[in-house]
């Protein structure tokens, strides 16, 4: 079959999943630039003013072109997610790598702390965020990382243990060379399959959450344009039976989830399935 | 009669596991220039020797000597642990895991020659690293290919080609050949019996194949549930065995079609 090379395998479904995901990477990092009009431009005379001209889906309750505030909140709305996935892979791949090579004592403090961990949900944990360090997406990302991590740390570490007792690590090591150039240049290139196909699920559930912290007022800040804020700050609208900026801003989250677990899940089974 | 310096020996090598003894007051030498073989039923602890031996597993009692140097703790720093690579390498039994999948058969053998021949700039390991692939009977088509593209009996070729290239006095063949066809187990002892020809390495043999031990070996060893039961040379322990054990393990052992081009190591 043909196909991208990091796709392969995942059909079509995996390439339009990938597109979906690249689109969406796309306006965040241009999505000022695309936008047709102010994404914050307020006038309250085209409060709740459906489509129209260029104004391809209308006005928000403050007379704000939807559209633009969909194309201008794709930043923080895929920054997130990209902040919890890194510092969490990072993290959880570190540990998991360190725990299956080293064993015994550190194995088994790491899976002690990483189950203290896994007792706060995400969201628990950037509330507590939020209130000690203010509200905000950094401290609501970071905090999602630290609450995601033991889960990428321990899917990670029984793949990090089976990579660790293949002959070659064995040979590498007889060879003289250091533990963490082993780890870095042989075992975790072997993982990373795994790795990737983890990190695009983690995005999804990230995305989700950040979502529904900005949703309760304890991420992004209204009234900077953002999906979750978006899907908020249309409650008013939905009530008064105007629901274009909650279900439109809804729906972006809700297609790029579904685009990145959808992926997540067939990266994971090709990894899983991988030849070995 | 003096005794010949040797280049490998373990004395009182003992390894526990649990409540299992696996390794059992284990005592060898091989002489300079010199090969031993081990054999023994499945489970009577070879392999926890090799590993030993290597430095993938901490003796729990008992010395091991390379080059005139101890290796039975672990190594401190990088320079002793290079050295020691140097020293002793060893070629696996799985031809399938022995490789890493993602690097081409070039790539593996040029970050040994990183490693050990440092001096070597990126034109002369590149000579290099064709010698080798030479002398382990590998054309440039294989040379460039990953492990996959490769049969279980080329992968062992590289694994050879990769422990040669750190130049190491010792190679610990653990059932190397076992897990490939009979055809090819052939191929690749003649090739291990023209290396130590053209580099005077040792072998440290494990292999249940009683020819392939006749051939490549001066020295045997027989263990039983991790201790020697029989020693001596090679050939006459094979043909004139003392242990019960070792005449039922002739007897049970069947014979390899495997017949050398030439006498290894002669001497
Ligand atoms: N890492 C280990 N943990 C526990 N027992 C082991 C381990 N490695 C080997 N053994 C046991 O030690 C004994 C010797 O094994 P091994 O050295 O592999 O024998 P051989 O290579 O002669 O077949 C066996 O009983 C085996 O189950
Ligand atoms: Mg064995």
């Amino acid at each position: 079959m043909t196909g991208i090379p990091g796709l392969r395998g995942t059909g079509v479904v995996g390439h339009l999943c990938a597109a979906v995901m690249v689109i969406a990477a796309v306006v965040a990092l241009a999505g000022s630039a695309l936008s047709p009009h102010d994404a914050n431009a307020i006038s309250l005379s085209y409060s709740f003013v459906g489509p129209g001209g260029d104004h391809l889906f209308g006005f928000d309750g403050n007379g704000r072109d939807i559209l633009s505030r969909l194309l201008v909140g794709a930043r923080t709305a895929i920054a997130g997610p990209s902040i919890v996935v890194v510092l969490s892979m990072t993290v959880g791949t570190t540990i998991a790598v360190a725990a299956a090579w080293l064993g015994g004592r550190f194995d088994a403090i790491s899976a002690i702390i990483l189950d203290v961990l896994f007792a706060f949900p995400g969201i628990l944990l950037a509330v507590i965020a939020a209130a000690v360090f203010g509200a905000g997406l950094q401290a609501a990302s970071i905090a999602l990382a630290i609450a995601y991590m033991p889960y990428i740390a321990r899917v990670l570490r029984g793949a990090a243990l089976r990579e660790r007792a293949q002959q070659y690590i064995a040979a590498l090591e007889v060879q003289g060379l250091a533990a963490w150039v082993i780890c870095a240049r042989h075992l975790v290139p072997n993982m990373i399959g795994l790795v990737v196909a983890q990190g695009t699920i983690l995005f999804g559930f990230a995305m989700v959450d950040l979502a529904a912290i900005s949703f309760i007022g304890l991420g992004v800040q209204a009234p900077q344009a953002d999906w979750g804020v978006m899907v908020a700050g249309g409650q008013t609208g939905l009530l008064q039976g105007y629901p274009a900026e909650s279900l439109s801003a809804g729906l972006a989250i809700i297609v790029v989830v579904i685009a990145v677990n959808v992926l997540g899940e067939r990266l994971t089974e090709r990894a899983r399935g991988g030849t070995r | 009669m003096s005794e010949p310096l040797a280049i490998l020996g373990v004395v009182g090598l003992r390894k526990e596991f649990g409540p299992l003894v696996a390794v059992d007051d284990v005592d060898f030498a091989i002489p300079v220039g010199g090969s031993l073989a081990i054999v023994g039923e499945s489970g009577s602890g070879k392999t926890t020797v090799a590993r030993m031996i290597v430095g993938l597993e901490r003796p729990t009692a008992g010395a091991i000597i390379a080059c005139g140097r101890d290796r039975s703790t672990p190594a401190r720093g990088a320079a002793e642990r290079r050295r020691r690579g140097g020293e002793v390498q060893i070629v696996f039994q799985d031809p399938y895991s022995s490789l890493d999948p993602r690097q081409a058969v070039t790539a593996a053998i040029d970050e040994v020659l990183r490693l050990h021949a440092a001096d070597l700039d990126a034109d002369a390991r590149r000579a290099r690293v064709g010698e080798l692939g030479g002398l382990v009977g590998l054309d440039e088509r294989q040379m460039r290919a990953r492990p996959g593209a490769l049969s279980g009996g080329q992968r062992q070729r590289v694994a050879i080609a990769r422990a040669l290239a750190a130049t190491p006095r010792v190679i610990v063949l653990d059932e190397s050949v076992a897990a490939l066809d009979v055809s090819i187990q052939a191929q690749v002892l003649n090739l291990l019996a023209d290396v130590r020809v053209a580099t005077g390495v040792s072998f440290l043999l494990i292999s249940h194949d009683l020819a392939v031990v006749r051939q490549l070996t001066e020295q045997v060893i027989v263990m039983q549930r991790g201790r020697i039961v029989e020693r001596g040379a090679t050939a006459a322990v094979l043909d004139d065995p003392q242990e019960p054990y070792t005449q039922l393990l002739r007897a049970s052992v069947p014979t390899a079609g495997w017949k050398p081009r030439r006498r290894a190591g002669a001497r």
